[in-house]
C-alpha cells in the first residue's frame, strides 16, 4: 500500500521523485501489465486533447509521436497478453493514475494557447518522469514472466526518449519566463 | 545482312567488299560493346548495406558507401521510426517493428538524415563517386 500511496501523491502533486526501491507490497505480473497499459492509454488521451487544442507545431508533433509510440507499445502488450492467455488485473495504482489523469484533463481543457501548451508540456515531462521511475525501479525488478520483462524494458527505452523530448519541448516553449 | 549483301552483289564486286567490311565493323562493334559491359559489371556490383534502428539509434550512425549502392533500414524497436534526409530529398516513410525499406544512392556526397518522429535520432550516409 505504501508504494501506491506514494505514487498517487507524486502523480497528483506533479512531484518528480523516485519511488523507494524497498516497495512493500509488490504488485503481481497481471497488475503490472494492467498499470503499464493504463499509463500508456492515459498519455494517448492527453495527446488527443493536445491535438484538439494546441496550434503549436512542436506540441502537435510531440502529441502525434505519443499516440504513435504508446499505441505501438500497447499493441505489443495486447499481443503478449493474448499469447499468454492471461487477463491483466485492475488495481489501486491503475485507479489512482486514472483519477489523477481525469483531474489533469479537466484542468487542461480549461486552458488555451501558450498556457495550454506549457501546461501540457510540463505535465508530459512530470508524467513520464514518474512513470519511468516506477517502471524502472519497481515494475522491471518485480516482474517474473520474461517476455513481459522484455516488453517493459523496450517500453522504458521508448518512454525515456519521450521524457527527453518533453524536456526540450518545455525549454523551447519558454514556459518559465 | 544477307539482303543487304544480295543487293550490293547485283551491282558488282566493290559493294561485296563494302558488305564484308560493314559486317566486320558491326561484329567488332558488337564485340566491343559486349566486352565493355562485362568489364563494367565485373569492376563493381552495387552493394546493399544495412542500418539497424535499435534503441532509438541508427546503427551505424555514419556509413560510407559507393555511388549506386543501396542502404536498407530495418526497425528493431517497438516504436515506429523513419529515416528521412534533412531536406526530405528521400524518406523511408514509417517503419514499424521489423519493417525494412531501402534507398538507392546515385548522387555522390554526404547526406544527413534524421527520424521524423524522434528528431534527436540522426545519421549520415557518405556516398563516394564510382
Ligand atoms: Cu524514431
Amino acid at each position: 500500500m505504501k508504494t501506491k500511496t506514494f505514487l498517487a501523491v507524486a502523480v497528483l502533486a506533479g512531484a518528480i521523485t523516485a519511488l523507494p526501491s524497498s516497495a512493500q507490497d509488490k504488485m503481481n505480473d497481471l497488475e503490472i501489465a494492467h498499470t503499464a497499459y493504463t499509463a500508456g492509454n492515459i498519455d494517448i488521451r492527453y495527446a488527443h486533447l493536445a491535438l484538439a487544442i494546441s496550434e503549436n507545431a512542436e506540441v502537435r508533433a510531440f502529441a502525434q509521436t505519443m499516440i504513435r509510440d504508446h499505441e505501438a507499445v500497447n499493441e505489443q502488450a495486447v499481443a503478449l497478453i493474448t499469447r499468454l492467455k492471461v487477463t491483466p488485473q485492475d488495481n489501486g495504482l491503475s485507479q489512482t493514475l486514472v483519477e489523477g489523469a481525469a483531474a489533469k484533463r479537466a484542468e487542461l481543457m480549461s486552458l488555451s494557447g501558450k498556457r495550454f501548451d506549457c501546461a501540457y508540456a510540463t505535465n508530459e515531462l512530470g508524467y513520464h518522469q514518474v512513470v519511468n521511475q516506477t517502471v524502472e525501479k519497481n515494475f522491471i525488478p518485480s516482474v517474473t514472466v520474461p517476455p513481459l520483462k522484455d516488453l517493459l524494458v523496450d517500453a522504458l527505452a521508448t518512454f525515456k526518449i519521450h521524457e527527453g523530448h518533453a524536456e526540450s519541448m518545455v525549454q523551447n516553449l519558454q514556459c518559465r519566463s | 545482312m544477307s539482303q543487304l549483301k544480295r543487293h550490293f552483289d547485283g551491282k558488282g564486286g566493290v559493294p561485296l567488299n563494302f558488305a564484308r567490311f560493314l559486317t566486320l565493323v558491326l561484329c567488332v562493334a558488337a564485340g566491343w560493346i559486349a566486352s565493355t559491359h562485362v568489364t563494367v559489371a565485373s569492376e563493381r556490383q552495387p552493394v546493399v548495406h544495412q542500418v539497424k534502428i535499435e534503441k532509438f539509434r541508427f546503427v551505424p550512425a555514419d556509413l560510407t558507401i559507393r555511388q549506386g549502392d543501396s542502404v536498407e533500414w530495418i526497425n528493431l524497436d517497438i516504436a515506429p521510426h523513419t529515416a528521412t534526409e534533412d531536406n526530405k530529398v528521400w524518406d523511408t516513410g514509417r517503419l514499424n517493428k521489423d519493417q525494412i525499406t531501402s534507398v538507392t544512392f546515385s548522387t555522390p556526397g554526404a547526406q544527413s538524415y534524421f527520424c521524423r518522429y524522434h528528431p534527436s535520432m540522426r545519421g549520415q550516409i557518405i556516398v563516394q563517386a564510382q
